[in-house]
């Protein structure tokens, strides 16, 4: 059966009871699936414009209202082909060009140019975003940046799902190894192409990701990634021949995947301390990588420890009721202004949902309003109506007995509101990352207040407003100058062990070095994990 | 006594262990029937799991609620046993599954069953599957209770049940499965005799399995 994909037109063939998303995948075309098929998250919605469909099943009536329903629109992962079909796929541009701004190399590199004009590629394997840095190797310049939705994304958002998948049958594992090494070809073809350049002048490459995306990338199962006690299937450094793993670049040349500290502290976060110069500093300071594994470095006198939290999805907007990636239309800021709300939306088209920026804004200002407990409770309905300006109260209200806060009015009055499962989750996802923050400190025998900086790796951290995060308790109370983004901090770091070898080696010899903690051996995590959940009482000021 | 008793109920809503025991103690030593506080008492706990499913509460809240229950049995237990009132309800095995170390979920099910009156052993985090069914006929056990935080070790409950199989033990011992990824269709597919979203409901749960 013939399946034309709109608005690109692109037109597959696909045998009958096919699932869309499936059919979307294999068609290479970007969608969210974060859930990967449950049919729980109700990212993959598309639009059916024609074509004879199944009725819509539980799942999608329940994520779907029925004036969408009228319209078409479907859960792509719940409709299995019966019928030659024509379907609208919503644009997803503008989450991925996010993640080529901000690469920012320490002011102290200095690197290595080649004697005659070579180029290099540096790699960044993002869970949700992959980012091809083009560099020339004479010069030591960057030329441009490309970036993609990484396409594994359609068997789920989070490295636990893609492991899942790739356990269900034999050649899955097969799958996301290709489709990333495709991902990674493509993205070098539109550089190529871009500016010209002469593929076999590209003599060398830098990979780095989390350490499930560094398995995929070499083919290796991730299995033991899922499951105490979390044992990669290598640690160290891989150099490999360009045609050995199949990237298009010069066959005899170099690819170095940089290695990793521990089944989920990645090499993502090796170029992290490259970028940020961690291990040389003096003083207690911490490097945190905002995701779904929230992974945190603490360097205190000499010394260094490493952790990753699950903070799971709630970051990146999944896992949220109205929660979005940073594309158009997702609320990004949010303030209360005498008594009123005031959002931001990337593009400022009109809001559409909430990324993970706006949600550590909106919670940070429900809770400085006094609508949102320390507890995590939200206030009642009543208590809004005596103690709230109105133009306040009558925003919030109980939607099905949960109490929700409408934050904005989209196109068609379609309300984004934050409602009280929402705030349980950030308070599962920042009660992760902090208590993973204090359980280091014990570690190394100080306090929040012996701390000198923090250090925000990941476009996450350049996207988030400092004072809502500290209001939140996602980063510990210091002062807001000593909180530091550094921009795409992994991308950085490869460009770095990409544009010298001295650099490469240095962080090489570094890694034995790093002390990893698994925090759930850790007699009292419970307790600081649990702590950690409320929310702290800041003064506003 | 009817101060006590409210005191005790108070206490429990409000998480605080040192007032629920003091509370609890000053019920015994006046020497009163405990069966109407341990009605009360059930009551609390259905409450709680009313308030932690409308999200007005939330971990925090009900492990410290469920610490201050266990406070009050710490002191009941002994009195109940002597009294022959209340006979013990059954003997309940629970752990995370192999390859797991997310316990705080099984950890809250394991106070509010005890608080309910089961004996629990609590066999802790990544339990191997054999520990639970050696657990199992070691106790004497009604119940085993399996507990899976993520997709990639949901399939250790699965274990569980076939070496109960392999043993000709399945039926002998009713085991219970539950945790975030986990949903009821799945519970039957492997052969579960019960599934429960929440702590609360895994109260009843277990008492409808046990007859009570």
């Amino acid at each position: 059966m013939e399946i034309t994909i709109l608005p690109n037109n692109i037109k597959y063939q696909v045998a009958e009871g096919t699932s869309l998303l499936q059919v979307l995948f294999d068609a290479g075309i970007h969608i969210d699936g974060s859930c990967a098929g449950a049919g729980v998250c109700g990212c993959c919605k598309i639009q059916v414009i024609s074509g004879k469909t199944p009725p819509p099943d539980e799942a999608e009536t329940g994520l779907i209202s029925q004036e969408e329903l009228a319209q078409g629109y479907r859960l792509a992962c719940r409709v299995h082909v019966m019928d030659d079909m024509r379907i609208l796929v919503p644009k997803m541009k503008n989450a991925d060009s996010r993640k080529t701004k901000l690469l920012y190399l320490p002011e102290d590199f200095i690197p290595e140019k080649t004697p005659e004009q070579t180029y290099g590629l540096a790699f960044d394997i993002g869970t949700t975003t992959v980012v091809c840095m083009l560099w020339d190797m004479h010069r030591a310049e960057l030329i441009d940046i490309a970036a993609q939705t990484n396409p594994q994304s359609v068997f789920g958002a989070d490295v636990i799902t893609r492991i899942n998948y790739c356990e269900e049958k034999p050649g899955n594992l097969k799958i996301m190894h290709e489709k990333i090494i495709d991902c990674l070809n493509e993205l070098a073809d539109t550089l190529i192409q871009r500016h010209n350049i002469q593929r076999d002048l590209i003599r060398k490459a830098t990979v780095v990701g989390n350490t499930t995306m560094s398995h995929l990338f070499l083919g290796l199962s991730p299995s033991t990634l899922a499951r105490i006690p979390f044992t990669p299937a290598f640690t160290g450094p891989k150099e490999l021949k360009a045609n050995e793993i199949g990237i298009r670049i010069h066959p005899d040349g170099d690819v170095y995947l940089l290695p990793n500290i521990a089944g989920h502290v990645g090499s993502d976060l090796v170029a992290g301390i490259l970028t940020s110069r961690l291990m040389e500093k003096s003083g207690v300071h911490i490097l945190i990588d905002l995701g779904t594994n929230g992974e945190v470095i603490l360097q205190a006198d000499g010394h260094t420890w490493a952790c990753s939290t699950a903070a799971g999805p709630a970051f990146e907007g999944a896992s949220i009721h109205h929660g979005m990636r940073a594309a158009a239309g997702a609320i990004e800021s949010v303030k209360i202004v005498d008594g009123d709300v005031l959002v931001h939306t990337v593009d400022d088209a009109p809001p559409r949902g909430i990324c993970g920026s706006g949600l550590i804004d909106a919670t940070a200002a429900l809770i400085t309003a006094g609508i949102i407990l320390p507890s995590g409770k939200m206030m009642s309905i009543p208590a809004a109506q005596r103690q709230l300006p109105p133009g306040l109260a009558h925003r919030l209200r109980k939607t099905d007995n949960i109490t929700e806060f409408v934050l904005a009015r989209g196109e068609d009055d379609r309300e984004i509101v934050l409602n009280h499962k929402d705030v349980r989750q950030m308070q599962l996802g920042k009660g992760a990352i902090y208590s993973g923050i204090l359980l280091l400190l014990q570690a190394a025998g100080k306090t929040v207040a012996d701390i000198d900086s923090v250090l925000l790796a990941g476009a996450f951290g350049n996207y988030i407003n400092k004072e809502s995060a500290v209001v939140l308790g996602l980063l510990p109370n210091i002062p807001l100058d000593h909180i530091i983004p550094l921009g795409n901090a992994a991308g950085a770091g490869a460009s770095i062990a990409l544009l010298s070898s001295k650099e490469r080696r240095y962080i090489y010899d570094k890694l034995d070095e790093i002390e990893h903690v698994e925090l759930a051996d850790c007699p009292n995590f419970q307790e600081e994990f649990i702590g950690a959940m409320s929310f702290p009482q800041i003064k506003a000021e | 006594m009817e101060e006590s008793i409210n005191k005790l109920i108070e206490a429990i809503m409000d998480g605080d262990d040192e007032v629920s025991a003091e509370a609890a103690q000053e019920i015994v030593d006046a020497k009163a029937d405990l069966k109407p506080v341990i009605d009360k008492l059930t009551e609390a706990m259905r409450e709680l799991g009313r308030q932690f499913e409308a999200m007005e509460i939330f971990l925090p809240e009900m492990i410290l609620s469920a610490d201050a229950m266990v406070a009050a049995m710490d002191i009941f237990g002994p009195i109940l046993a002597e009294s022959g009132d209340i006979q013990k309800k059954g003997t309940v095995v629970m752990g995370t599954a192999p390859g797991d170390m997310h316990e705080i979920g099984k950890n809250i099910v394991v106070t509010v069953l005890t608080a309910d009156g089961f004996d629990v052993v609590d066999l802790g985090k990544n339990v191997p599957a054999i520990e639970f069914v050696n657990k199992a006929v070691e106790t004497n056990a009604d119940i085993i209770g399996v507990s899976a935080l993520m997709t990639t070790t949901m399939p250790g409950a699965t274990e569980v049940i076939n070496i109960l199989k392999d043993k000709g033990l399945y039926g002998k011992y009713k085991v219970i499965v539950g945790g975030a990824p986990t949903n009821p269709d799945w519970a039957k597919s492997i052969g579960a005799d019960g599934w429960s979203e929440s702590a609360a409901e895994a109260v009843v749960l277990v008492n409808k399995l046990m007859g009570n």
